[in-house]
């Protein structure tokens, strides 16, 4: 099953080794074996219930919040398994950010919400977290929208505009990977554009993961793209190559009847 | 709530229907009545003593005249120490239960069944234990401090649960999403879990203070009986409702500073009531008629 | 299992406040039981067995027979939750099904209101207006049956508002099912709502007599405080609860501890009732 990376002259961020993910000893996701390339947007699609999330939970452990999660098998971050017991998940979860599919920001401020995970990590003095704080709301476009209500409740924004800020949240903490879950699912279609070409410009500062449902969207801004499906209950990859191979000229039947829409 | 979400039911023409109709409003009807008698007869009798002088002075002639003003004092006195000290730890109680290791845990249920145990034990029962363990055993007397640790040991269950439940009521997308960047269970509970659980936390101390203004039983031989302005904590204070049992039972002539009293007494209780409503209204409008 | 040290920190801090927390039960227990222990050791039986209750500080110089007083606070109990009952659950299928939405919601209001009122003030109003009303029909007026009409006012709201959760979550299709067979409101009520959230009422109506049994100011104002059996609705009463209060302030030596044994009786009869309750309603 392991498939080798396309383009192999990137550096590779994140390895996954026969990675699988059991509920309650029920495998929903079995021996994944890919490699995620640095700087670049790898998308993983497939239909629901194929493990997409369960895969990109596993990547910033984040699973091991839910009860009877079992992880097996290796994901690898710069020589280490992030999967051993003795992982620093705090470290691994500053290094690793993540953004659900329906946005959610504290109950906070705004300035809260992106200055409580670096007061928390202890990143910088108090004009540094502000520069931090206004450098990245400029980077999701909330700059203008949010500068003079930065003490206002996150819960009034706008959806998009939340999303955004939850974008803005897990880059203040400079992340070496962004996992996207379905991002844009719990938006109207022009919050979602947004959000999209935000992903899109993204991928200057950091490696980028996302799941989505939206087969145009990976068409649009990924890269690679990693197309899983689900037998008997249980998901497995089936095909990882770039964009264009994935969409144009897929190797997989399954693959090609997916991305043509006439299956799953 | 009621009717918004139940299916309407209609009445068929039937004698039998009309007849169970009747009923029901009749005695819904007289509940109200009851209600109306008991409230009515309070103010009736007991507003016209109630001015600012009746809240101010000392109580003259064991109480016959005079007005509560000491008392009042001894009442918050005993709230203030009851509340001081179960809502620490009916705070970290509640978070034990619903934020740390003790969620879905066997220790938590233990502790979850001990609390509706001790909510369970009648208030006379918390009086003798607050006269054996702190008046004589720890020497206090009848004092405030005393009556009021026995009530906190009273509210404590109150408090715990109606945090715990608040707690439990807010989405666990906060609780991923602090995980998510890395963030201390202990910081997201402190900055982020106990603000969006803050009016869940004031309707939960409101319950609490409500229930410590209405005790009498439990304060009898904790706080004791005199009437005096207390000094200090270790003083023994009467509070509002032992006032109102001792002018109602033992001295002929209270009765009408007994009105008054218990009037002053279920008005505190219903403003208190009035504020906690309106204040789970404003934090969650949509929620408040379904408590 | 945490990652940040001040979480251990934080943790073992509402550990040990929800371990305190609980070893508050155990404290009442344990200081009950040593109160009691001198009274329960060398009366033994004779708390029950004596024919009477003339106490006194030491154990041969007295009776101590409690069972009139046991008899009081379970007739006084049976009586309020006989009344009670059937009331509340009434006015909940009133609030729930008959009350057009804004007559339930002020209604809701007003029980609520009635379950605020502090104990003492219903048997200050026992005491001055129903006791002699009663008192009209056959004196003294403070009896029996003063006892239990203000104990069922006390402890209505109680079963009301429980019995109205119970009957808000009957599942919706069981009543579409019965209006669609052109079921009356009276008769799917009977037949459909109160069997289907029957454990509902029976916690309801647990929770109620639980709270009557240990129900202590009302009743020490209203039932007239007789140490004897009653014969009669209007004879007076002494219940285990209204014991305590009025002997508390002077008993001394063993009269004191056969205080303490009825008020361990009364808190292990409460405890048990709660937490069957508890265990039976969660089966559910």
């Amino acid at each position: 099953m392991n498939q080798d990376l396309p383009g192999t002259d990137h550096k590779v961020a994140v390895e996954t080794h026969e990675l699988s993910v059991a509920y309650a000893g029920r495998v929903v996701l079995k021996d994944v074996s890919l490699k995620i390339a640095r700087s670049k947007i790898t998308a993983i699609i497939g239909p629901s219930g194929c493990g997409k999330t369960s895969f990109l939970q596993s990547l910033n452990r984040i699973g091991d919040m839910i009860a009877g999660c079992t992880v097996t098998g290796q994901v690898t971050m710069d020589g280490a398994n992030i999967l051993e017991p003795s992982t620093d998940l705090v470290s691994l979860r500053r290094r690793v950010g993540m953004i659900f599919q329906k946005p959610n920001p504290f109950p906070l401020s705004i300035r809260k919400n992106i200055q409580l995970a670096l007061r928390e990590h202890r990143i910088g003095d108090r004009d540094e977290i502000d520069s931090i704080t206004e450098r990245v709301l400029r980077d999701v476009g909330l700059g203008d929208e949010v500068s003079d209500r930065l003490d206002s409740s996150a819960l009034k924004l706008s959806g998009g505009q939340q999303q955004r800020l939850c974008i803005a949240r897990a880059l203040a903490l400079s992340p070496e990977v962004l996992l996207f879950d379905e991002p844009c699912s719990a938006l109207d279609p022009v919050a979602s554009r947004v959000v999209e070409t935000l992903i899109g410009s993204l991928r200057k500062q950091t490696t980028i993961v996302i799941v989505t449902h939206n087969l145009a969207q990976a068409r649009r801004i990924a890269d690679n793209v990693a197309m899983f499906w689900y037998e008997n209950g249980t998901g497995a990859l089936v095909e990882f190559g770039t964009s264009q191979t994935i969409f144009e000229n897929p190797r997989s039947p399954i693959t090609a009847a997916y991305v043509q829409g006439t299956e799953g | 709530m009621s009717q918004g979400s139940s299916v309407r039911l209609a009445e068929s023409g039937r004698l039998g229907e009309r007849l169970g109709s009747i009923i029901i409003w009749l005695v819904a009807s007289s509940v109200a009545g009851v209600l109306f008698c008991i409230v009515g007869d309070l103010v009736w009798h007991g507003v016209s003593g109630l001015n600012a002088s009746f809240i101010i002075d000392p109580p003259a002639r064991s109480g016959r005249e005079g007005g509560v003003g000491p008392i009042l004092v001894s009442t918050f006195a005993v709230l203030l120490v009851a509340i001081a000290a179960s809502l620490p730890v009916g705070l970290a109680t509640a978070i034990c239960l619903s934020e740390f290791s003790c969620r879905e845990s066997r220790f938590g249920a233990v502790v979850g069944h001990a609390l509706d145990l001790l909510a369970s034990v009648p208030s006379i029962v918390f009086g003798m234990f607050g006269n054996a363990l702190f008046c004589n055993l720890l020497g206090m007397g009848y004092s405030i401090l005393a009556g009021g640790l026995t009530l906190a040991c009273m509210v404590l269950p109150i408090l715990a649960r109606t945090i715990e439940a608040s707690l439990r009521s807010v989405p666990e997308d906060y609780r991923v999403a602090a995980a998510s960047l890395g963030i201390s269970r202990t910081c997201c509970t402190v900055s982020v879990l106990l603000p969006a659980a803050s009016s869940g936390i004031a309707v939960g101390l409101v319950l609490g203070i409500g229930r410590v203004l209405a005790e009498t039983a439990a304060l009898l031989f904790t706080s004791g009986y005199v009437d005096r302005m207390p000094r200090s904590v270790m003083d023994s204070g009467r509070v509002l409702s032992v006032h109102i049992y001792d002018l109602a039972m033992n001295i002929p002539g209270g009765t009408e500073n007994a009105y008054t009293a218990s009037l002053l007494l279920v008005g505190i209780l219903v403003v208190i009531n009035i504020a906690a409503t309106l204040l789970v209204r404003s934090c969650f409008p949509t929620e408040s008629v379904a408590r | 299992m945490f990652h940040w040290k001040i979480d251990y920190l934080a943790s073992s801090l509402v550990r040990t406040a929800a371990v305190f927390a609980c070893s508050i039960v155990v404290f009442v227990i344990a200081f009950l039981t040593r109160e009691a222990w001198p009274a329960i050791s060398e009366l033994g039986t004779r708390l029950l067995g004596d024919e009477s209750w003339h106490p006194k500080a030491t154990a041969t110089a007295g009776t101590f027979g409690i069972g009139p007083i046991i008899v009081g606070s379970l007739t006084v109990t049976a009586g309020a939750v006989a009344i009670a009952a059937p009331v509340g659950v009434t006015s909940a299928v009133f609030s729930e099904y008959y009350a057009p939405r804004g007559i339930a919601v002020v209604y809701r209001r007003l029980v609520e209101l009635l379950a605020g009122i502090p104990s003492v003030v219903f048997g200050f109003w026992g005491l001055v207006v129903l006791a002699p009303w009663i008192a009209r029909i056959s004196p003294p007026g403070q009896s029996l049956l003063c006892g239990m009409l203000i104990v069922a006012i006390m402890i209505l709201p109680t079963i009301m508002l429980v019995v109205q959760s119970a009957l808000a979550t009957v599942p919706r299709i069981y009543l579409e099912g019965a209006v669609a067979l052109g079921m009356g409101r009276w008769s799917v009520i009977r037949y459909v709502v109160l069997p289907t959230s029957r454990r509902g009422i029976a916690t309801g109506v647990m929770l109620g007599a639980t709270r009557a049994v240990g129900e202590t100011m009302a009743v020490v104002m209203v039932c007239g405080n007789v140490v004897k059996i009653p014969q009669s609705l209007f004879d007076p009463v002494r219940t285990l609860t209204a014991n305590m209060a009025l002997e508390m302030s002077y008993a001394l030596g063993m009269h004191r501890s056969a205080l303490f044994s009825s008020g361990l009786m009364l808190m292990l009869a409460c405890a048990i009732a709660i937490l069957s309750t508890h265990v039976w309603s969660r089966r559910a």
